[in-house]
């Protein structure tokens, strides 16, 4: 059923390609006889542990399924993870400053019960899928360079070659990846006590923050500025740029801070078919959901709400497996969608099929998949917009609804509060080898696998009127990053995630056939929106006829759309679209992909810049390179600003990018943790006493030296003290 | 950029002047091996485990690396930021003229 391309196995050998439009970056190592660097022992981890192989590798050599548990037990330390602050922002009329409501959204706070333990809690249900598979195939997506210019470390590969290579040969060594935030649950316990005040108190109004304003914009829907503002609070703030390192996508071949997703549609009904698209989850696949009065809508409605709360009513409506709801036949849990959302449109086309498909993705970005910058980013959303919310038609967007749990972030958002510590503990025992049940089994206790992530999210959506086709160029963010792309052909959709600046894809081509008895079927298509030279973009695809779905599900089989998804994800995309360390790369590497992002056009120059910085403060790349890579990417004498020292400086180059936008009130600093954050704003300067100030007596040190011995830097008063705040990095 | 500092160090090594170093990297045994191998023999407060988020930084309210801030002898912060690096020599002269030692820095580089 899965479409793999076929690839000869990797080769030893790494590509170097001449950079015409950097003929100024010395580009040592390639071209001559090549250089050779073997491979040394296991790679290690950044604590210099061993990096136990990825499980791909473990169903290779165990030739079959993996243990349920080896995530948790494979011993490879975690990463650290920035805590995540459930600080609550909310924006007054003007716009300028903001209440903030620490710890809201804590155990005892805002966050509604039903989102504790909900997801994740179920981890630990998981069936083992496709593990004993994973290992025994092929890469799925790999091959070369991304145009010949990186090592590529696959999983499932202890080295990796390179192909396609025009002049060069040497051998580099990669790291087998790590598992990047598996085995979750002390890290999030943390973060779930960064938040834990439980009670709600407004403190003083900072300015907001760089990644203050992402959350704003993602709460807006508005994914690309979202993303500006992101990569906008790397590029100002040098702690962000540590937190959130440059991480290895092997399908791109290519580093990112974020892996970015969209999800589009494709619709193919039969000239003849008049009506909205039959979906998986609807009892009746055969049936068609026609535009109906108000009136019928209301009743049924109250019927899909009781019958479709979360954990109550065994889940019967949409898994097929409980019955209950199915004493009433036209009462389609996709009736009354409102599709003005995002979450709304990919229901109305892609039923439940679309609905699980977010929790493999939201599952993944939850467990640093996507990079730990998605991780922190969340949908915040002005105060204004929570009045509007109220009113009896206008039932919110998810995406946009104020208040902590919000749509398709609900579970994120509930659990970065006291829920995310027991709920990834759950995954981390569990593993989340079986995501399948994962993603489903939790919080209902005794319902259906099937049944109770689809009523979750739908519950949100669900409105009072008719759902209405949305509109097919409906553009918005599903959650961080995530976006919905709208409906049109495959190619047009390609055309659009990159004009979106998005990594891959994920398409639903809905096709319904014109017999009075309509039958659908849904095909997911996954895109890689980097093909490297010689492959498809469209990486694997799927089938699932709607009647299929339906017979197995009564039939109380495993769910076709659970197997098809772990194709799509376990078997493909988590091959080649998760964050893995970065290979090993040596100044040339470097130099010559600065020199590539140099020559290309960029939707989002900010996204490269970031990876310049990134290679800049990890010595990788030499400052004059660096200055002159960040003037091509962001414009003349951009470098010198954004390599500045002073952060205020960085700020305002970044104004540039963000028209109408008033960045002077931003604030500064640890934003990437949210437990540091200072603020340059007035409201903050009485706060402590004890800040560095010109003209007044220093703030004290005292501190351990590197050798562990306590000093104060009181003790060199009578001198002249440079005091420098320095690191070797 | 350690030569500067070292030149400063080495001119200055009779004068009332400390190069006082906050090193905020998180592995402070790497980064004892690397003050050994440079050869950096000006004293360092450990920013801590927390690495540039450590308490020291926090407390200076710095997030960009490396910043320098130039404290006279009374311990009243006399310069910081952008402009310091600049004219750091010419800052450093004046603050050491004013408690009577002329001193005319000189860098190689």
């Amino acid at each position: 059923m899965i479409k793999i391309p076929v690839l000869t196995r990797a080769v030893l050998v790494a590509t170097c390609v001449p950079i015409l439009a950097l003929a100024l970056l010395s580009f040592s190592g390639c071209g001559g006889g090549g250089e050779s660097v073997t491979f040394n022992g296991p790679p290690t981890d950044e604590n210099g542990d061993p990096i136990t192989p990825d499980r791909s590798q473990m169903g290779a050599a165990g030739g079959g399924a993996a243990p349920a548990g080896d995530d948790a037990d494979d011993g490879a330390p975690e990463r650290a993870r920035p805590a995540q602050n459930n600080n609550n922002v909310q924006l007054n009329r003007g716009g300028q400053r903001i209440q903030r409501s620490i710890g809201a959204a804590g155990p005892g706070g805002t966050v509604p019960p039903a989102n504790t333990g909900s997801t994740n809690a179920g981890n630990s249900g998981g069936a083992v899928n496709g593990a004993g598979l994973s290992g025994a195939s092929e890469p799925l997506i790999s091959g070369g360079l991304a145009n010949g210019l990186y090592p590529q470390p696959n999983p499932g590969f202890s080295q990796v070659g390179f192909g396609g290579g025009l002049n060069a040969n040497f051998t580099v060594p990669v790291s087998v990846p790590a598992q990047p935030g598996n085995g979750a649950g002390a890290a999030d316990g943390f973060a779930g006590a960064s938040g834990n005040s439980g009670s709600t108190r407004d403190v003083e109004p900072v300015a907001l923050t760089l990644l203050d304003r992402a959350n704003f914009a993602f709460g807006e829907g508005d994914e690309k500025k979202a993303f500006q503002y992101l990569y906008a609070h790397l590029l100002v703030d040098d702690a962000a740029i540590q937190d959130y390192p440059l991480e290895w996508y092997s399908g791109l071949a290519q580093p990112r801070v974020a892996f970015r997703w969209g999800v589009g549609i494709q619709y193919n009904p039969a000239s003849n078919f008049e009506g909205n698209p039959p979906v998986i989850g609807d009892p009746e696949n055969v049936r068609i959901v026609n535009a109906a009065p108000a009136s019928g809508g209301r009743d049924n409605r109250g019927g899909s709400g009781r019958t479709l709360g979360p954990g109550g009513g065994g889940g019967g409506l949409l898994g097929g497996d409980g019955g209950g709801g199915s004493s009433r036949p036209e009462d389609s849990p996709y009736k009354n969608l409102d599709t003005r959302s995002p979450q709304g449109m990919l229901l109305f086309y892609a039923g439940d099929f679309g609905d699980k498909t977010l929790d493999r993705l939201e599952f993944r970005r939850d467990n640093s998949y996507y990079g730990r910058l998605l991780q922190m980013a969340r949908v915040e959303e002005a105060a204004e917009e929570a009045e509007d919310a109220g009113s009896e038609f206008n039932r919110p967007n998810p995406a946009r609804r104020s208040g902590p749990p919000r749509g398709g972030s609900q579970r994120t958002i509930g659990a970065a509060g006291g829920g995310r510590g027991g709920g990834n503990a759950a995954g981390g025992a569990g593993g989340f080898v079986g995501d399948d049940g994962a993603n489903t089994g939790g919080g209902g206790g005794a319902v259906g696998n099937d049944a109770i992530s689809a009523s979750s999210r739908l519950q949100e959506l669900l409105g009072d009127s008719v759902a209405r086709r949305p509109d097919d160029n409906k553009i918005g963010t599903l959650y961080p990053g995530v976006m919905l792309i709208g409906l049109a052909t495959k190619s047009e959709l390609i055309d659009r995630g990159r004009e979106l600046g998005l990594d891959g894809l994920l398409i639903f081509n809905v096709r319904v056939s014109g017999s009075d008895v309509p039958e659908t079927t849904t095909t997911l298509r996954l895109i890689n929106l980097y093909p490297q030279e010689g492959q498809r973009e469209e990486v694997a695809s799927v089938n699932l006829k709607h009647k299929d779905v339906a017979s197995r599900r009564e039939a109380g089989r495993s769910d076709p759309v659970e197997s098809a998804l772990n194709e799509i994800f376990e078997q493909a995309a988590d091959r080649g679209f998760r964050a893995s360390p970065m290979p090993d790369l040596r100044a040339e590497h470097v130099e010559g992909r600065v020199g590539q992002l140099m020559g290309e056009t960029h939707v989002d120059p900010l996204r490269p810049a970031v990876e310049v910085v990134s290679f800049f403060r990890e010595g990788l790349l030499k400052e004059e390179y660096a200055v002159k890579a960040l003037d091509a990417l962001l414009g003349e004498g951009m470098g010198d600003k954004v390599l500045s020292m002073n952060q205020e400086e960085r700020l305002a180059a970044m104004s540039r990018f963000f028209p109408g936008d008033d960045l002077a009130s931003t604030g500064f600093g640890g934003g990437s943790s949210g437990a540091s954050r200072v603020s340059t704003g007035a409201a903050n300067m009485a706060a402590a006493p004890d800040k560095p100030t010109i003209g007044e007596l220093a703030p004290e040190i005292e501190s351990e030296d590197l050798d562990g011995v306590t000093f104060k830097l009181s003790d060199y008063r009578g001198k002249v003290v440079l005091l420098d705040f320095w690191g070797d990095w | 950029m350690y030569a500067h500092e070292r030149s400063l160090v080495e001119q200055l090594a009779d004068k009332p002047f400390a190069l006082i170093g906050v090193n905020s990297d998180a592995d402070r045994d790497e980064i004892r091996d690397i003050v050994k191998d440079k050869n950096l023999s000006w004293r360092s407060f450990w920013n801590g485990p927390q690495g540039t988020r450590g308490p020291i930084s926090r407390q200076w309210e710095v997030s960009g690396w490396p910043t320098l801030y130039l404290i006279d002898a009374d311990g009243v912060i006399r310069h910081g930021g952008q402009d310091l690096r600049r004219n750091l020599d010419q800052r450093i002269e004046e603050l050491l003229a004013e408690i009577g030692h002329d001193v005319q820095l000189e860098h190689d580089n």
